[in-house]
């Protein structure tokens, strides 16, 4: 194998208290859970960046991003989009708000400082419900285990070993406990 | 099989604002400031274990998630009457600072300089102009003709292949823009320059908070980074150095670019120290504590009432009955149920969503008033007070950069020339310069501190049986946020988070009384009703927590522009 000293970092987007919008900090969990994962991977649960996003991209030679993403489907459809996909979006509307991140406005911004990773994954899910609460539909939690499965396979793909953890260390996330201790 | 599909992550819980103007004689006459998502972290805060709600409330909002985990902390001290290590209180207020200095340089650059710099005219620009001018404001050493030659290039780069993505937002050409070409080019070559400075500002909040934006370290009863000098994964002389070093590169940046670039760009639009004062009642919190019980601080807080600097009244400590005393909440014109005006801590949060109403409910957002009054928060106020206190720093800094200022515009302007559009953005600039120094003095007392022997950094917290009741408040970078709790028998019985935006961003209330943001914009001049630049630049001035669209209508009512506005 070659060697790797590449940066890549995983990234899951979207709010832990707004439903299925917490499907990205979710997967990252249960990927911890499942996988040996290489310290030079990164896992960054971000909650809802701002235009920080850029900043956090940039210099990374490969990214994987887990968000829900709208599109047509039911909830826990998957939507697998490439870099230049993601650029290229017609339609997609350029947001610089404070809150709404855009992936496509940090790959540019990521661009205009020389330093965008050229190696993008986001894996998209179909959201149900979005609003206020805490917990997932059945159709986004059904499809977290394959969108983690996804990760690893990309993972693999970029060259890196991630064998599957002989005893899952899977526990509920933080904020769906009861208390968190 | 290949699908065609819009990359659009969903709208994310903060929302957005909504700014309704009727614009008459080319000026705005009535304006409306509404928030069109509901937050409702009070509801799911309810029976949870008040140590642990700190986890949630910085995920009230993906950006300003600090501030609340640190509000929340301070509330739950309070209600139990716990104080934290020394240490504690500085690692605290690094994060704090860092993380404000880090806000500060964000918004002016990058999300609302475009507001008054044209990008497309900067490529006009001549780079040996350009650096004659910039070596006249300040001893930058990235103030070189090479410097900008290089960012003149490469913005022509951008524009010639179209992707001039993230000034997307820029009104070019706008008849109300008139920098010349050379400012432009100055001020977008430190809009790339500030994007390395912001984000060692933020390595400092990652260093010590573990992680951003959610910071992991912070605990009911201090911080949960262990100091010893000699062990490598926890604070030592390593870690201390590296955030000292960071810091002192954000000092320069802001000493010698942000704030001179402030005064100069502020200067060339005189106009604008003229429009947007709107709500003249100002309040900020104390902030950046000096000792474990939250007595003495090195940021003022206070009140000033109709503009009057003769009329400051100190906060003074954590506890504050002055401040404790004096805020509620109404939400007669919010899409709340029922029409009171209540105490934080007699709140409850009952969504009821009606039509947007001229005259009656239309926004998400609470009226928060002080002893019945709007107030403004923000860097403004705490600079204001500051002033009218007499505290030394601040009106140095003040004094001296509206002399600047007024060398510039070649007229004399005086301290009442801050009430105003630039004046917010003048205020901000000079907070920057505060806490970049204060950061580095609050290191300095944790250095010495440490230096005595004194590694505590935890004080374990006990709930008693019963009810207690306790607030939080911290000077944000956007003003005065405040989180309320009521705890009963080691749990949350009620919880309120009362924040800057809504202070500047809420509602009319029960008397009719126009918030900070509709009450900035009455008056402001609106050149072309399709494209309203000036409203923006207002809003923008109070460092919105909202991305807001605007709409523009005629005095029939008329929708004449509907402008997302970001």
């Amino acid at each position: 194998m070659e060697t790797r000293t590449r940066r890549t970092a995983i990234l899951g987007l979207g709010s832990v208290l707004m439903g299925d919008d917490a499907a990205g900090p979710h997967v990252l969990r249960r990927l911890e859970a499942e996988y040996e994962l290489p310290p030079e991977v990164e896992l960054l649960d971000l909650g809802t960046p701002g235009p920080e996003l850029a900043y956090i991209i940039e210099g990374l030679d490969a990214l994987i991003v887990i968000d829900t993403i709208k599109a047509p489907g039911e909830p826990g459809e998957l939507h697998l989009l490439r870099r230049e996909e993601i650029l290229s979006g017609q339609g997609a509307p350029d947001r610089l708000s404070p809150h709404d991140p855009s992936l496509r406005q940090a790959l540019v911004a990521a661009s205009l400082l020389g330093r965008s990773p050229q190696d993008v994954l986001l894996i998209g899910l179909v959201p149900g419900e979005s609003n206020l609460g805490i917990g997932l539909s059945p159709g986004v939690r059904a499809a977290l285990w394959g969108a983690t499965a996804l990760v690893a396979a990309e993972l693999e793909r970029l060259g890196y070993e991630v064998p599957r953890r002989k005893e899952g260390v899977w526990g509920e996330a933080w904020w769906e406990r009861e208390d968190v201790g | 099989m290949a699908q065609r599909i819009v990359v659009d992550p969903v709208t994310r819980i903060e929302g957005h604002l909504r700014i309704d103007v009727e614009v008459d004689g080319g000026k705005v006459r009535n304006s409306w400031s509404s928030g069109q998502m509901w937050r409702g972290i009070e509801v799911i805060l309810q029976g949870r274990d008040p140590r642990e709600a700190w986890l949630f409330t910085q995920r009230i909002c993906g950006v300003c998630t600090t501030v609340h985990a640190i509000a929340s902390v301070r509330a739950v001290e309070n209600a139990i009457g716990l104080e934290i290590p020394l240490n504690a209180q500085y690692i605290r207020n690094l994060m704090l600072a860092a993380h404000g200095l880090h806000d500060h340089i964000v918004h002016f650059y990058h999300l609302s300089a475009l507001d008054w710099v044209d990008v497309t005219s900067a490529l006009k620009g001549d780079p040996n102009k350009t650096a004659q001018l910039a070596e006249s404001l300040s001893p930058w050493q990235g103030n070189s003709r090479r410097e900008f030659q290089k960012v003149k290039d490469k913005l022509a780069d951008f524009v010639a292949s179209g992707q001039l993505g993230i000034f997307t937002n820029g009104y070019w050409n706008h008849p109300a823009m008139h920098l010349s070409p050379e400012v432009n080019l100055l001020a977008v070559t430190h809009y790339f320059q500030a994007l390395e400075y912001q984000r060692k500002a933020n390595q400092v909040v990652a260093t010590l908070g573990s992680k951003t934006p959610n910071i992991q370290n912070l605990a009911v009863g201090g911080v949960a980074n262990a100091i010893n000098l000699d062990n490598l994964t926890t604070i030592n002389m390593d870690v201390l150095y590296k955030i000292k070093d960071l810091l002192a590169e954000v000092r320069t940046f802001v000493e010698q670019v942000y704030v001179p670039d402030v005064i100069a760009i502020g200067a060339m639009y005189p106009e604008w120290l003229g429009y947007g004062a709107g709500v003249t009642n100002y309040m900020a919190v104390p902030d950046l504590p000096l000792d474990a019980a939250g007595t003495k601080f090195d940021l003022p807080g206070g009140t000033i009432m109709n503009g009057d600097l003769a009329t400051v009244k100190p906060i003074t400590h954590f506890g504050d009955p002055y401040f404790k005393e004096n805020v509620s909440e109404c939400i007669a014109r919010a899409w709340y149920d029922g029409d009171w005006t209540r105490h934080p801590y007699e709140e409850e949060t009952v969504p009821k969503y009606t039509d947007f109403q001229d005259d009656g409910k239309y926004s998400w957002v609470k009226a928060p008033r002080f002893d019945g009054h709007p107030m403004q928060v923000g860097p403004l106020a705490q600079m204001l007070i500051g002033y009218a206190s007499g505290d030394a720093t601040i009106k140095t800094e003040v004094d001296s950069a509206l002399a600047q200022a007024s060398a510039i515009a070649n007229t004399k302007l005086t301290p009442a020339v801050l009430h105003s559009t630039l004046g917010r953005h003048l205020a901000r600039a000079l907070r920057a310069k505060l806490l970049a120094s204060l950061a580095l003095k609050h290191w300095d007392l944790l250095a010495a501190n440490i230096g005595k022997g004194d590694y505590t950094t935890y004080n374990k917290p006990e709930l008693p049986k019963g009810e207690q009741r306790g607030f939080g408040f911290h000077e944000a970078p956007r003003g005065t946020l405040s989180h309320w709790v009521v705890i009963k028998d080691g749990r949350i019985a009620n919880y309120q988070a009362v924040v800057p935006s809504t202070w500047n961003a809420g509602p009319r209330d029960a008397k009719g009384q126009l918030g900070p943001y509709e009450a900035s914009l009455l008056g402001n001049p609106v050149a072309d009703a399709e494209h309203p630049l000036e409203v923006v630049r207002t809003v923008h001035s109070f460092d919105p927590c909202l991305a807001c669209a605007v709409h523009t209508h005629d005095p029939h009512g008329h929708e004449v522009a509907r402008v997302k506005a970001l």
